[in-house]
């Protein structure tokens, strides 16, 4: 089957013949802006929001336990790892919210089916293609005069966002979209060569985004504050760039690696956590400075948490629920869910307290103002 | 010879007997009721660019258009070798420190260690392109990338390079060998037991890495026919090896392995690490999961699960022989069908390798090194267990740009052998070597003739007669969309 010129401008968004069809309204919410932040491998949630006086916490981990005077102390019962002092100011001033247990029914320690339950938001073995982020735009698409509906920075995968139907991009570099250039579409197109398509459909959006992004000069965002070097750094910097300068893009996504600590735990996991807490605090006095904090939504997500008794490798195994932040001038800061008792473990791991489905129902209906009836779980009260 | 028409035919297995053929010594499958014609074009490129690199050298071609798919393919695979051209690395038999001397290491020392082990990773990396760049079989190193991203570890995990060059060794080996010799042998590979922490699995503290992805990606697949409990039993049978700094070989410590009962996959017993292996394979499943993959990766397009159900049982039949499965998938009505040309999207390192063939590169490895990275691939070092992902997540904003940019450059140094570019690299690009480009500098090729050999479908933009220069027409169809595809 072969397309026509019009056709084909058609299925490839980004085109601005979809422009008449978004209404002015739904503009207004596409001004409010997710930075998700994956922890890629399943973080450590026990070493991250730390159960300290918990007498089962030292026992189940003889090496790999944070000593009670280290930990940042959060209330009679909870601390952060030291590491994320830098998080402290914010959880003081309630913009932190801290939502522990997190997890979902019949947990799946493997990395990739675990990643693609929290990513497409599908349950026990039903399998979707499509992130979960990309099922809320197709209710209704952000405006087609944005550069992109979502930006991938580090790691290529871009996880809720995937699926066909969402205009993304991948960025690394700033220097690398003044290179792209303007490629005109043939009729020629194969529409059952469906890998053809999509490659088609990438070059693209690509002109497009680089199009618009090089007309925003992100590079020339001045930044009042230094970033930490490190890859993550850098991506927060970047994220920071284009929030500040106006891109527009309602989706930025993150990932910190290397999380994945099967050994070595004790050295590894204070060093995650203070990339953590420094891009993320950089990211934040940027973003406030250029009064945007109101209009940003920081949350992290991850497959899953790590098991509660440590391995004989000084590390841990895959585990189930864990602790996530979220992080915005609009967030009703403060503990949500409950801690998973460490007394009633399933097969050695946390029980879960709270679907993670109900963050994202408060991020579809009280940030953006969306239905998403994909959604089964109500939202939670964390967004003012 | 180019532009010949070949009379269509139909292949039918009914019936299919062998003969021995004098001319290659090789054994062609005749097809009773179908007659026996040489390639098209157009089907020698496609068999060349699925089992090697494209677009094709035309030397490659004009090889197997005379012959018959059959010969063509049994030619391809005779021509398959064990063991790499390229000399190793000088280091590839060091020994690891030992702990005891690791341990005293100044955090100086240490960083040295560490700064040894990161080039050492870069040579064995510029190794495997020398190898791809200048083997006389193509179809081998496809197949060492094949397993390479099946059973796949990473420097990430696996600090001690040798291992990861003995790894890759193994894997040439049994490339086209004995799967059942394939998988026991990498089950206590080092560099294996390093990635999934298989040398750290002992009886008293089980570590349940190794054992949950040799079922959900080695094996079975995800989720099929294992259970949770399966995973803990197999580990206790896995535990007991580790590496220790005088033998390059995994050493079996009787002590640190679990001797108890276990019940693995519906089987109670004593097993050992070898009989989880022998257990796994009497499930149909596995070669179910090993067929799918090869049927992705070499067919492409709509999976044909009555076909992978077909070749899985002829990959049991033969007590999972690999060439055997391999060779059906390439003589497969589906491998050659018209509508699954084109329908894969090359990896990166198709991409870089097959343009720096045909452009005869003789530049620094270590710059396809780093282009192959920033599309996405880095041998030895793949972004988790499983791989690779490939298939449309190899094309993003970012790699397809730095696809485009790729070609690009190469092209551009086209004729301008020997100049130095400003960051100091030879440009080296011989045209004079290369047939295709010297027929496309010269008037006895069209453009559609240079579609045929560099294209598996046809190119999406409509600029490429206006495109004046052969080198620009080239280079037009390389910065096609189209290109992209195999």
């Amino acid at each position: 089957m072969l397309f026509t010129r019009r056709q084909i401008a058609k299925f490839i968004a980004g085109t601005p013949v979809l422009l008449k069809s978004t209404p002015i309204y739904a503009n207004e919410s596409w001004t409010r802006i997710v930075v998700l932040v994956e922890l890629n491998g399943g973080n450590d949630g026990l070493n991250t929001v730390i159960p300290y006086t918990d007498p089962a916490y030292p026992r189940l981990r003889p090496k790999l336990a944070v000593s009670r005077d280290k930990v940042l102390q959060l209330s009679e019962h909870l601390g952060l790892h030291p590491q994320l002092e830098k998080l402290m100011p914010l959880w003081e001033s309630r913009e932190m919210a801290i939502v522990l247990g997190v997890g979902y029914p019949e947990p799946n320690l493997s990395h990739f089916r675990s990643i693609d339950i929290w990513e497409t938001a599908t349950q026990g073995h039903r399998l979707a293609r499509e992130g979960w982020i990309s099922r809320l735009f197709s209710e209704r698409r952000p405006p087609t005069m944005l550069p992109a509906e979502g930006v991938v920075l580090g790691r290529n995968e871009p996880g809720p966002l995937m699926g066909d139907g969402s205009r993304i991009v991948n960025l690394k570099r700033l220097e690398s979209l003044k290179k792209q250039r303007q490629q005109l579409v043939n009729s020629n197109i194969i529409a059952a060569n469906s890998d053809l398509v999509h490659v088609i459909k990438t070059q693209d959006r690509l002109n497009y985004a680089a199009r618009k992004l090089v007309e925003k000069n992100l590079d020339k965002v001045i930044l009042k504050n230094e970033f930490p070097g490190h890859n993550f750094g850098r991506q927060m910097e970047l994220a920071a760039r284009l929030v500040i300068g106006g891109s527009g893009i309602p989706v930025i996504k993150c990932s910190l690696g290397g999380v994945d600590t099967h050994a070595g735990q004790v050295y590894r996991h204070p060093k995650l956590m203070e990339k953590l807490a420094g891009g993320l605090s950089a990211f934040v006095e940027a973003i406030k400075s250029a009064g945007a904090w109101n209009k940003v939504l920081v949350m992290t997500y991850a497959e899953f948490g790590r098991r509660p008794k440590e391995n004989a490798s000084g590390g841990t195994d895959h585990g189930t629920a864990a602790p996530h932040f979220l992080l915005g001038g609009s967030v009703r800061g403060g503990f949500y869910g409950g801690q998973p008792p460490l007394s009633q473990l399933h097969n050695g791991n946390l029980a879960y307290r709270v679907d993670f489905r109900e963050i994202y129902a408060a991020v579809a209906r009280d940030w953006w103002g969306l239905r998403a009836e994909f959604i089964k779980s109500k939202p939670m009260p964390v967004i003012m | 010879m180019f532009g010949l028409k070949k009379k269509r035919y139909s292949f039918t297995y009914r019936g299919a007997k062998r003969f021995v053929l004098g001319v290659f010594g090789v054994v062609i499958v005749m097809m009773v009721g179908g007659g026996c014609y040489a390639l098209s074009q157009e089907e020698a490129r496609h068999l060349l660019a699925r089992t090697g690199f494209s677009p094709p050298r035309l030397t490659e071609l004009e090889t197997i258009v005379p012959l018959t798919r059959g010969e063509a393919v049994d030619f391809l695979l005779n021509k398959s070798n064990l063991s790499p051209k390229t000399p190793a690395p000088a280091w590839v038999g060091e020994l690891p420190p030992a702990y005891k001397v690791r341990k005293k290491w100044s955090s100086i020392e240490r960083q040295a260690f560490n700064m040894q082990n990161r080039q050492r990773l870069r040579e064995l990396q510029s190794w495997w392109v020398t190898e791809l760049l200048s083997t006389t079989s193509p179809l081998t190193e496809n197949l060492v990338l094949f397993w390479h991203n099946h059973f796949t570890s990473s420097f990430q995990r696996v600090k001690w390079v040798p291992y990861l060059y003995h790894q890759n060794i193994l894997l040439r080996q049994h490339a086209l060998g004995d799967f059942k010799r394939l998988l026991r042998e990498i089950v206590t590979d080092p560099a294996m037991l390093f990635f999934l922490d298989g040398r750290r699995n002992h009886a008293k503290q089980p570590n349940e890495n190794f054992a949950r992805e040799f079922f959900e990606l080695f094996t079975l697949g995800e989720g099929n026919g294992y259970t949770e409990k399966d995973i803990r039993e197999a580990s206790r049978a896995f535990s007991g090896w580790v590496m220790r700094p005088d033998n390059v070989k995994a050493i079996f410590k009787p002590r640190r392995h679990d001797n108890g009962l276990k019940t693995i996959l519906g089987n109670t017993g004593n097993f050992s690490t070898n009989d989880v292996v022998s257990l796994v394979l009497e499930h149909p499943r596995v070669s179910v999961h090993i067929a799918e993959k090869f049927f992705v990766s070499y067919i492409g397009g709509k999976m044909d699960r009555a076909e992978i159900e077909r070749l899985a049982r002829l990959f049991r039949q033969s007590n999972y022989n690999i060439r055997t499965l391999f060779r059906a998938i390439l003589l497969s009505n589906a491998f050659w069908d018209r509508a699954r040309r084109g329908v894969i999207i090359k990896t990166p390192s198709d991409m870089t390798i097959g343009v720096a063939r045909l452009v005869q590169w003789r530049g620094n490895t270590t710059f396809l090194v780093n282009k192959m990275k920033s599309m996405g691939q880095e041998f030895f070092r793949p972004p988790n267990v499983k791989g690779w992902q490939g298939g449309t997540a190899w094309i993003t904003a970012t790699s397809l740009s730095a696809r485009n940019r790729f070609t690009a450059r190469l092209l551009r140094d086209l004729g301008k052998v020997g100049e130095r570019e400003a960051d100091g690299t030879m440009m080296m690009t011989s045209m004079k070597t290369n047939a295709l480009l010297e027929k496309a500098m010269g008037s006895d090729m069209d453009i559609n003739g240079l579609i045929s050999i560099m294209l598996a479908v046809q190119p999406v933009q409509k600029f490429l007669e206006q495109a004046v220069p052969p080198t620009a027409k080239i280079s037009a169809l390389m910065q096609d969309p189209a290109f992209q595809m195999k």
